[in-house]
């Protein structure tokens, strides 16, 4: 599915993922854990293709394909989506237009006849109600007044619509309420495929409780330290990141 | 009204049958163009400017018409008016010329009069004269030149407590010459009569691609508890020079909504001044400007809050590409007596180049104390986080900057509240938009 070896990146000369190594197969969830400003969100939004970030070296394989080169809405064509950590609120731009648009960029990438109107409306209907997300939003401005967990309900919503074959959730799971949690949880759960994989960046156990991760990475100073199984995650909730560090501390 | 093809009467002639009070209203106006002399770079009123380009063509006023055919000219004239929906009343106006022929007829639609020069000097001398007395005080060089120098004018008269169902739609054509550089002087004054109301648009044209100066008044006039939508566009060709002036005079409760919008010519200085002569008016001055190329557009807008009670609502925006050059000066003016006076400005600009320049320059002159007056400003390059948001989700980098451009337009356009105008001024943004990057 995607392969990424040695990437490197830096903003304002200031190198922020420092080699990063890091591979999912079909099917997949991986999860990433790891302290503030450790590049967690630089590496979700490096995927996406931010120009913002100086790429240094390594690679980004997504399906065979170099990503590297490619402008955001050629990855997200591809099957490449990503949760942001703060969706971006766009007033004057109408949630329902700009949905499908984005709908229909892929579709005409992949070949597929465009969806009018109607069709659109018949096609999300169930996706949103299964996120409670109120049929109002969709005349309001892109995130426009939304509230925190209203924002990621919407993108776990923009997900379900563009059924992309990889999502990157960068702390989807923040900030949202009990209830919320667990409709955010069964939203990516729905979407599980064995042909579809799931990066999901977090700092709590809580979202893994739902969506069961096959991997769990520690993310440190722009480096993955440590992988394991799920159970990563259970040891780190019960001793912080000081034990990681004294353990590579150990190991030096 | 005058038929194209009917030569104009000899100057001599024409001013034979004119009245003394308004020959002596030309006469003043001359006088204060010269005093006023053209602009130089020095002038405060035109400083940032690069009218070098203005100042550089010898134009002359054409004292008959140009032989226009009337043939040539329907065509276009038909096509616009699909646009404008079969409710729309349509004036059209050439070469600063009524054009009977053109122009819908509107003898049946009570309470509605459109006139030419000769007509109105017979039916409304005193309203005319009215209007004139307060253009008389105006201090810019251009409208001085217009009052001097109009051949004919349209005078839109509402009457009282007529609320018009049908838009009014004024089309302005304007041809330029092979040989001479021609300054069309078109004047249009709107009248509404106490307690009437209506939407009226002004669309500005060319007939042809070569230079030609638009050298334009819009004067109206808002008796007490009248209305008047308004809107503006200048969508002439990028070869032309047009200079627009609109004196709006508001009497008591009355509401003035005017939307500018400026889309072609190579040079477009809009000036709009507002005096609010009484309490409880409301005055809304909005625009929109999108420039690229090398396009200049200027608004000067100066609302002049003379008595108490009154609103008046600013926003204007721009959006600038390649080396175009915008500039808004905003004056707000609040006399001594106009306590409570209510008014918001805003001034917003995108610049999508590099070499894209703006000058924006609030004027705020308070003398009451006890108002509310806010002004705001940003300049800036397109935002990056929604860009970037609208293509990871899969649209385009040019459907993603178009869509924001559109937005960031839309918070003025939408309150367009005419459909056909505001979905043809939407088409004519995106048209712009996409003939680009
Ligand atoms: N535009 C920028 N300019 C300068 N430094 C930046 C910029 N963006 C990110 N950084 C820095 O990069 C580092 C990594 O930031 P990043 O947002 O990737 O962290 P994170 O792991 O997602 O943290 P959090 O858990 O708080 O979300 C931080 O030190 C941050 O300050
Ligand atoms: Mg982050």
């Amino acid at each position: 599915m995607i392969e990424i070896k040695n990437l490197k990146a830096k903003i304002e000369d200031k190198e922020i993922l420092k080699g990063i190594n890091l591979t999912i197969k079909p099917g997949e969830v991986h999860a990433i854990m790891g302290p503030n400003g450790s590049g967690k969100s630089t590496l979700a939004q490096v995927l996406a293709g931010r120009e913002d970030y100086e790429i240094t070296s390594g690679e980004i394989i997504f399906q065979g394909e170099n990503l590297i080169e490619l402008e955001p809405e050629e990855r997200a064509w591809r099957g490449l989506f990503m949760a942001f950590q703060y969706p971006v609120e766009i007033p004057g731009v109408g949630n329902a237009y700009f949905l499908r648009a984005a709908l229909n960029s892929k579709r005409k990438y992949l070949g597929l006849p465009e969806m009018d109107a109607m069709e659109f409306m018949t096609y999300i209907k169930k996706k949103m109600e299964a996120l409670e997300l109120s049929p109002s939003m969709l005349s309001r401005s892109v995130n426009e007044g939304f509230s925190g967990g209203e924002k990621k309900r919407n993108e776990i919503f923009q997900m379900a619509v563009l059924e992309p074959t990889l999502g990157v959730l960068d702390e989807t799971d923040s900030g949202l309420d009990i209830d919320a949690l667990k409709i955010v949880s069964e939203g990516v759960n729905r979407l599980k495929d064995p042909s579809r994989s799931f990066l999901i960046v977090t700092h709590y156990q809580r979202i893994l409780n739902y969506v069961t991760p096959d991997y769990v990475h520690i993310l440190m100073d722009g480096r993955i330290v440590k992988s394991a199984g799920k159970e990563l995650a259970l040891e780190l909730e019960e001793h912080g990141y000081s034990l990681i560090e004294k353990e590579l501390a150990a190991n030096v | 009204m005058i038929n194209l093809k009917e030569k104009q009467i000899h100057q001599q002639e024409r001013s034979n049958s004119l009245p003394e009070w308004y020959k002596s209203f030309l006469h003043q106006r001359l006088t204060a163009h010269r005093d006023l002399g053209l602009p130089s770079p020095k002038d405060e009123n035109w400083r940032s400017l690069p009218i070098r380009d203005l100042l550089d063509h010898n134009y002359i006023i054409p004292e008959t018409d140009t032989d226009l055919e009337i043939e040539d000219i329907k065509e276009f004239v038909q096509n616009k008016k699909k646009n404008t929906g079969n409710d729309a009343i349509n004036v059209v106006i050439v070469n600063g010329k009524l054009s009977q022929e053109l122009s819908d007829d509107v003898s049946s639609i009570e309470g509605l009069e459109i006139l030419n020069l000769s007509e109105t000097l017979v039916k409304f001398p005193e309203k005319l004269k009215s209007i004139f007395d307060h253009s008389v005080e105006s201090t810019h060089t251009y409208a001085a030149l217009n009052d001097a120098k109009h051949t004919d004018l349209t005078f839109i008269h509402l009457e009282k407590n007529r609320s018009l169902p049908r838009p009014i739609h004024c089309m302005y054509l304007s041809s330029g010459d092979s040989t001479d550089i021609h300054m069309h002087n078109t004047k249009t004054l709107i009248y509404a009569s106490k307690c009437s109301s209506c939407f009226i648009s002004e669309s500005y044209y060319s007939l042809n691609k070569t230079l030609a100066y638009s050298n334009v008044t819009t004067d109206i006039h808002l008796e007490s508890s009248a209305s008047i939508h308004h809107v503006k566009i200048q969508d002439e060709s990028n070869e032309s020079f047009h200079l627009y002036t609109s004196r709006v005079y508001q009497q008591r409760d009355s509401i003035f909504k005017s939307c500018n919008l400026t889309f072609g010519g190579k040079f477009t200085r809009n000036d709009i001044f507002s005096y609010l002569d009484d309490e409880n008016i409301t005055c809304t001055l909005d625009g929109v400007y999108i420039l690229d190329h090398q396009q200049v557009c200027a608004n000067y807008t100066s609302l002049d809050h003379a008595k108490p009670n009154c609103y008046s609502f600013e926003v204007y925006k721009g959006i600038l590409d390649d080396s175009s050059t915008g500039l808004f000066n905003g004056k707000i003016y609040v006399h001594q007596d106009a306590q409570k006076t209510d008014a918001k400005q805003s001034n917003q600009a995108i610049l999508l180049s590099e070499n894209a320049k703006i000058h924006t320059k609030p004027q705020l002159e308070i003398y009451a104390d006890d108002v509310k007056c806010t002004h705001g400003c940003t300049v800036g390059k397109m935002d990056k986080d929604p860009l970037f948001y609208l293509q990871a989700r899969g649209l385009s980098k040019k459907d993603a900057k178009n869509l924001l451009i559109y937005a960031f337009a839309a918070e003025v356009l939408e309150n367009i509240d005419n459909d056909h105008v505001r979905k043809n001024v939407e088409e004519r943004l995106y048209h712009k938009l996409n003939n680009k990057n």
